[in-house]
């Protein structure tokens, strides 16, 4: 029970991350119409900005707004050079020019950083567990959840709640509306792709002191997000949240629980392989299967 | 009297709180042309939709030739002799217009499927035939994109004739014509009457009152009225909910 | 005008005779390793020309093609293994050797998968078909890294090339001529689809979905046989893979795989018969010639992709043809 409990938070704890993630990458659908294949490039950099700056200083306070800055940095940039220019193009193209974005940032962390991974330390303060009762549970894990969760609701309620976010909500299927209001769409755009992108470096630098940064880390959890988005419903922020604590669950249940099911059946090493296999597989099919049932996913929008 | 061959009863359908198409009935008989007329708005595209099954009714029978078309697939209500032209032309603009009509010849025949189209000269004899009827002789090369709105206005109509339709749903073909096009137009459709039956939907007055032999008016998804031209004229909710508006 | 189109017309006939000879040139040039640069243009040619039917001609994005072609490598690599072990695949597939066995076997295997695949991601469209497609193929690759049985992470190696026709396979020039013969046999095969009345609906359905369905077409049963027919075509071009480097693995069916043969494509020319190959002779030839200048040559690809996607229409194959699409 103490254990179900344990991998549960787990995946919220997984779930909330990819969250960050999907928000971000869903918005820009939502509001752009554009599929950003570089989403994990900008977590990357999030990533590896906080890495270097707590390397440097030692200081995890630091490599906060470091990591936030870096990343929504990069995103305006990119917005502002190529995405923008994507907009009118049809899924292809952007995928063409976003895998090239991949391609582009994933050498250039290794010029500047090199291609060793890096290793960040939990911040000291946040390094301990605490007691839940059934079990003790890391603070750092948390945290994280703490975070997301925070982060969300400050999502919802800017999207729902202020000038802004009803012009995000509006952009995405009245653009002349909101033309017509004497607003530049094209502010309004980089807006929340700089958004999109602080999200995704939030993301990024928390995850720094869980797995080790690396090039590649990106494409990685782009993927998943993929998944998670598609399942939410493209554009929906209420089925990105959704699809996320899904995909989360879903993801380190099987990883958790799989292989000591599996090795009840069969022997030892085949039996993680298999399991391992099958995890890996479990969201995809989870996607394949919500697809199959809700062709436009669980929350679609109507845009 | 000639028999009835597109039969509708009841139709209802429903977006959401809105009623699009409430509980509708009518008839498109044999030969004959039969016009739609309403208001923007009123829900005459949808009902053209729900006809060849691209829209799913809520409740009500559609029947062709006292057959019932409920369940039955797009593909499977051409066959039996239903065809459509749409309002915002639907034409391939990499073709050539006779390529258009093509594909709609080689969709009703099944059998060497991997064989090369163009070079079967019986089947571009036939193509040209619909261009000819439609009144575009010698555009055939012409690239579609290429092609003026007039014209691809009549090509949707040598598309539709290709698949060799019993009734013929025609979703405001005189729009956006001018007046030389339009008079083209009604021209083809005179042509046609008697060979097909036909269901115009149409804002145009002037082709409505040239071509129909029956006319009904659909406002706010409802029949409001339903008969000859001078019938419908002298219909005072005509008058007041469609005519008075128009001609106002 | 009339020049121009002799020109263009004698332009296939120029390439095809620069192919031919090419292995002796590779060879007079003391370059042996060119034959087989040139032979894994050609694979991956075949295997961007399958997409194309998908992609050029259906219209259909499809980011997982990199499934079918590590399908069409583990065909010859399963068959093979079972093969030189001795025991029948599944307890009652015979392994072979014989090339045209297991090319068979991969363009059987391959269009089964793209049958199901497809039946199921037809389903959707736009966005959810590119993502649906990349999580099936995601899918397979984590099955085969999954597989220990067939070597999991670490592939699976082939003692030698499977065996056609009494000829030497291990020779390099030998096995390129059976890879061109390949291809253009499989070239002639979409050069014939393109202008066939199948050819002709698919592309109108590309064009437009509702206009095909207004006359009676049944446009998922198109689409699905097209994707088939692209599946196997890009299976075809894996199995070829696996025999030029003995060696089959998972990183086959990465996603990344997936995207290089999208541009390829596109870089070449969507829908044309000739584009896909020129863009993957173009791409791989753009990526060995950086690689030899530094080893951090993606920082030059990315941004030069970037200004494909933005600025260049059409592809090479359309280059000096009345206007493109």
């Amino acid at each position: 029970m103490a254990l179900v409990l344990e991998q549960l938070l787990n995946g919220v704890q997984f779930g909330v991350m990819l969250f960050l993630l999907a928000a971000g990458l869903t918005l820009i659908f939502g509001v752009m119409g554009v599929i950003n294949l570089a989403h994990g490039s900008l977590y990357m950099v999030g990533a590896y900005a906080a890495a270097f700056v707590a390397q440097r200083t030692g200081s995890f306070l630091l490599a906060v707004p470091a990591g936030l800055a870096a990343a929504a940095i990069a995103g305006v940039i990119v917005e502002l050079v190529v995405v923008r220019r994507l907009y009118a193009r049809d899924h292809l193209d952007q995928v063409l020019a976003t895998f090239g974005l991949i391609l582009f940032f994933n050498q250039l962390m290794v010029l500047i950083f090199g291609r060793q991974p890096m290793f960040v330390q939990i911040p000291p303060a946040l390094s301990g567990a605490v007691d839940l009762g059934l079990f003790s549970y890391p603070v750092y894990r948390l945290c994280i959840i703490g975070v997301g969760l925070g982060t969300a609701g400050a999502l919802f309620w800017f999207i729902q709640r202020t000038r802004i976010g009803m012009l995000v909500r509006a952009g995405a299927t009245h653009r002349d509306m909101v033309q017509a209001l004497g607003i530049d769409i094209r502010v309004l755009m980089t807006f929340v792709f700089g958004l999109g992108a602080l999200l995704a470096g939030l993301a990024g630098l928390m995850a720094g002191p869980l797995l080790s940064v690396q090039v590649g880390m990106g494409e990685q959890i782009l993927i998943l997000t993929f998944v998670v988005v598609v399942i939410g419903g493209l554009g929906s922020v209420a089925g990105a949240f959704t699809g996320a604590l899904l995909v989360g669950v879903v993801d380190t249940s099987l990883r958790a629980f799989l292989p000591a099911i599996l090795r009840g059946m069969m022997n030892g090493s085949e039996a993680d392989a298999l399991a391992a296999g099958i995890s890996a597989m479990g969201v995809y099919l989870l996607m394949a299967l919500v697809l199959l049932i809700w062709p436009k996913g669980l929350f679609p929008s109507h845009a | 009297m000639q028999q009835p061959i597109l039969t509708i009863e009841r139709l209802r359908k429903r977006f959401g709180g809105l009623r699009v198409t409430d509980d509708v009935s009518l008839d498109v008989r044999e030969n004959e042309i039969h016009a739609l007329i309403g208001p923007n708005g009123a829900g005459k595209s949808t009902l053209i939709g729900q006809i060849m099954g691209e829209i799913v009714a809520d409740a009500g029978t559609i029947s062709l030739c006292g057959r019932d078309l409920a369940r039955l697939s797009q593909a499977r209500r051409v066959r039996l002799g239903l065809a459509r032209t749409f309002q915002v032309p639907e034409v391939l603009g990499e073709y050539s217009a006779r390529e258009n009509v093509l594909a709609a010849l080689l969709a009703r025949r099944g059998g060497r499927f991997f064989s090369n189209a163009s070079r079967d000269e019986g089947l571009v004899r036939e193509a040209e035939g619909f261009l000819v009827r439609a009144g575009l002789d010698g555009r055939g090369d012409q690239r579609v994109a290429d092609l003026a709105h007039g014209e691809r206005k009549l090509l949707e109509l040598a598309v539709a004739l290709a698949t060799h339709p019993r009734v013929l749903l025609l979703d405001e073909p005189m729009a956006g014509l001018g007046p030389q096009e339009s008079t083209q137009m009604i021209d083809v459709l005179r042509s046609l009457r008697g060979e097909i039956a036909m269901l115009l939907v149409e804002h145009d007055m002037n082709a409505v009152f040239a071509l129909a032999d029956r006319i009904s008016v659909l406002v706010y998804g409802r029949i409001i009225a339903s008969g000859s031209a001078a019938e419908v004229r002298a219909d005072p909710l005509v008058r007041i909910a469609y005519l008075g508006t128009e001609e106002a | 005008m009339h020049e121009r189109r002799t020109f263009r017309s004698l332009l296939p006939l120029a390439a095809l005779c620069l192919l031919a000879v090419l292995p002796f040139a590779a060879q007079a040039l003391g370059q042996p390793a060119l034959t087989t640069l040139a032979t894994r243009m050609l694979i991956l040619g075949l295997a961007a020309s399958g997409l194309n039917i998908a992609l050029g001609m259906g219209g259909l994005v499809s980011f997982g093609h990199a499934a079918f072609y590590g399908i069409g490598a583990y065909s010859v690599g399963i068959l093979t293994t079972h093969a030189v072990a001795g025991a029948p695949f599944l307890g009652f597939i015979p392994g072979s050797e014989q090339l045209v066995v297991t090319l068979l076997a991969s363009l059987l295997a391959s269009g089964i998968v793209a049958a199901i695949i497809g039946a199921l991601a037809l389903r959707t469209s736009g966005v959810q078909f590119i993502m649906i497609t990349l999580a099936f193929a995601q899918m397979l690759f984590f099955l085969f890294v999954a597989l220990k049985a067939y070597g999991g992470d670490d592939g699976l190696s082939m003692r030698r090339r499977n065996a056609f026709a009494g000829l030497n396979m291990r020779d390099d020039a030998t096995f390129y001529y059976t890879c061109l013969s390949v291809l253009l046999v499989w070239l002639a095969i979409s050069a014939r689809l393109l202008h066939s009345r199948f050819g002709l609906l698919l592309g109108g359905i590309r064009q437009s979905e509702r206009r095909m369905q207004a006359i009676g077409v049944q446009t998922v049963r198109l689409r699905w046989l097209a994707f088939v027919i692209s599946g196997m075509g890009t299976g075809l071009a894996g199995a070829l893979m696996a025999n030029l480097g003995r060696f089959v693995s998972p990183d086959m069916m990465h996603w990344t795989q997936s995207g290089e043969l999208l541009i390829m494509v596109v870089l070449g020319g969507a829908g044309t018969v000739f584009g896909p190959v020129i863009g993957a002779v173009a791409l791989i030839g753009l990526e060995s010639l950086l690689a030899s200048w530094t080893e951090h040559w993606q920082i030059i690809l990315g941004p030069s992709l970037v200004l494909l996607a933005l600025t260049f229409r059409g592809g090479l194959a359309r280059l000096g043809k009345r206007e493109g699409r």
